[in-house]
């Protein structure tokens, strides 16, 4: 369950304040699958960063599963980070000189677990990559590369996941790969979060939360 | 997955940048371990030498000091003589428990020159490391007895097999017959590479009548050894030189040298570090992205710093790893490598492969390493992830 109240983020262009996101506040279920919508500096990223707690609002507050993230600790905030919170990213961000296994293997080790390489293989099966995990990123297709990352989000086993533009990088049929993965990540229970500026995708998942200058709409 | 899959990674990615900053380390860690290894070598060889050397002090014509420590330590000819005389005078000083007096010169040999100690009996006792390995000590004019060295070198040259054999050698011109009579066991010291003869005998060869080059001069009493030297001085014409002196004197002569190549040495380490730290921050600059996407991962601050100091500490490892390495092979041929330079230098190889060189080896390019990744890593660690993973 994630809540967000009466949000506001600003920076300062100078001495100019910039109102990214402007008191906004709703409610994210647990399992739910969900459109973050808008054109491009409507807040879409800040409001991304600021529920994987890589960010913290200039005012109002967000509760992730009952703990408000303003009352957390610096060491309990990298665990909610890693343990409640894993990532997708547009460009997929993977390190090009590991393998896919060893890419997903990595917020594993960062979390101390031990046992990764059957976890990192049993993911990587599971997002259909089981035939390319000593694959390096360069040898992947996009569709391929974004499917690692999604098996990397799910290393730490958290209960969302926020991708940011996921397809925007993708051709049809790959987006469309890629989508039907998340609809199985949420299948299990999982809060999905798509940020997207596509109202197509957006379209096709249950809930939208559409924001414009900062404000949801 | 462990960190050193991370750190090797890392490595791996820039292969040329961290190949040079390896050998950057390497020279510094080479020449700090060829230095150490050598001093050490130098000074002990110095040391055990002069332990062979016996006397406590010794006495010779008034002189340049530096001429003297080159004639006790290296032998040689000094034009100045003292009357015989004087050793008389010497051993009435109470502290001096024997006297030994010494004529030097040289005779020529199948085309080279060998030189000569005219002794008596009484070097035997100032001598303790002495042991007369085949035949006896030279009694009368005309005998010889070999260092062993020189007794080696004579058997292989010149078809020597035994003591008893003549040889023809010319002083100044003149051919002069002598018998060997005696071969000295080994010393490891000088003493290998001199013939010695009686001193009277000596005295003839090389016109050196009724006078003395040198007196090995044994003491009752070490701790009033100042108290000697002034006494032997009052004798005319008498410089008296200690050991410790000599050790002084040796040490003084290297030292201008080491102070010089210590500057190197520093300036060889700076470089080294600034090199690595170069290398280390345009890694953390390069992986900016990186670094932002593994703080998401949940990375802490922590292990973002350690995984980039690591990184810096083993280029460092590497490079000190074959500097050693490097450093092991010119300490083996230090010989060869310290006689270039030095003014005077042992008979027994300063080869020494040195617990404290190596110890300081591995010490000091890790040590920089460290301080030359701290920064790099630190800013590697204080990375806001956010301003990083911009969509740009």
């Amino acid at each position: 369950m994630v809540v967000v109240e009466n949000v506001s983020k600003i920076y300062y262009r100078g001495r100019e304040e910039v109102y990214a996101l402007q008191d906004i506040s709703f409610e994210i279920a647990e399992g739910e699958m969900l459109a973050l919508v808008g054109p491009s500096g409507s807040g879409k990223t800040t409001l991304m960063n600021l529920l994987g707690l890589l960010d913290k609002p200039s005012s109002g507050r967000i509760r992730i599963n009952g703990r408000y993230a303003d009352e957390l600790g610096a060491g309990e905030m990298l665990r909610v980070r890693r343990e409640v919170v894993g990532f997708i990213y547009q460009q997929f961000l993977l390190i090009p000189s590991m393998t896919a296994l060893q890419n997903v293997m990595l917020p594993m080790y960062f979390a101390g677990k031990k046992e990764t390489r059957e976890i990192a293989k049993t993911l990587l099966e599971r997002v259909g990559l089981g035939d390319r995990l000593h694959h390096l990123p360069a040898e992947l297709s996009g569709g391929e590369m974004q499917r690692v990352s999604a098996a990397r989000a799910l290393a730490n086993n958290p209960s969302m996941i926020l991708a940011d533009e996921p397809t925007g990088n993708l051709d049809r049929k790959s987006a469309e790969d890629v989508l039907r993965l998340f609809g199985e990540i949420n299948a299990e229970g999982k809060t999905v979060i798509v940020v997207t500026h596509d109202t197509e995708l957006a379209g096709s998942l249950p809930r939208i939360l559409s924001l414009r200058d900062g404000k949801l709409a | 997955m462990n960190v050193f899959t991370i750190v090797f990674d890392g490595i791996r990615r820039r292969k040329i940048r961290s190949i040079l900053s390896v050998i950057g380390i390497a020279i510094a860690a080479m020449a700090l371990f060829t230095m150490v290894s050598l001093r050490e070598g130098y000074e002990t060889a110095m040391e055990s030498e002069l332990d062979q050397m016996g006397a406590h002090v010794v006495a010779l014509a008034k002189g340049c000091p530096y001429e003297a420590v080159a004639l006790i330590m290296m032998g040689g000819e000094v034009p100045d003589t003292l009357s015989a005389d004087v050793v008389d005078e010497i051993e009435k000083i109470p502290n001096v428990a024997i006297a030994a007096p010494n004529a030097l010169g040289a005779y020529e040999h199948m085309g080279e020159m060998h030189s000569v100690a005219g002794i008596t009996p009484k070097e035997k006792e100032v001598k303790p490391g002495w042991e007369v390995a085949e035949g006896r000590f030279p009694e009368n004019s005309g005998e010889v007895m070999l260092g062993s060295e020189k007794a080696a070198m004579l058997a292989e040259e010149g078809g020597f097999d035994g003591v008893g054999e003549q040889i023809t050698v010319s002083v100044d011109g003149e051919a002069e017959d002598l018998e060997i009579v005696g071969i000295l066991g080994e010393t490891a010291s000088r003493d290998d590479n001199t013939t010695y003869t009686t001193l009277e005998f000596a005295q003839r060869l090389f016109d050196q009548e009724d006078e003395v080059i040198t007196v090995n001069i044994q003491l009752n009493e070490l701790g009033m050894m100042d108290d000697t030297v002034e006494q032997l001085e009052e004798i005319p014409d008498v410089q008296a030189v200690t050991v410790d002196q000599v050790i002084g004197t040796v040490q003084g002569m290297a030292g201008t040298g080491e102070a010089m190549l210590m500057a190197v040495l520093a300036l060889a380490l700076l470089i080294g570090g600034l090199g690595t730290m170069n290398t280390m921050l345009m890694t953390v600059f390069e992986r900016t992205r990186e670094v932002a996407l593994m703080k998401a991962m949940g990375a802490s601050d922590g292990k973002i710093f350690n995984l980039f100091l690591m990184e810096g500490v083993a280029i460092c490892l590497v490079g000190s790893f074959i500097g050693i390495a490097l450093g092991g092979g010119a300490v083996w041929a230090g010989d060869a490598l310290l006689s270039g330079f030095l003014p005077l230098m042992p008979s027994q190889t300063v080869s020494l492969f040195s617990g404290q060189a190596l110890a300081l080896s591995l010490a000091f390019p890790v040590g920089i390493g460290v301080l030359s990744a701290v920064y790099p890593a630190l800013r590697a660690s204080r990375l806001e992830p956010v301003e990083a993973l911009k969509n740009e």
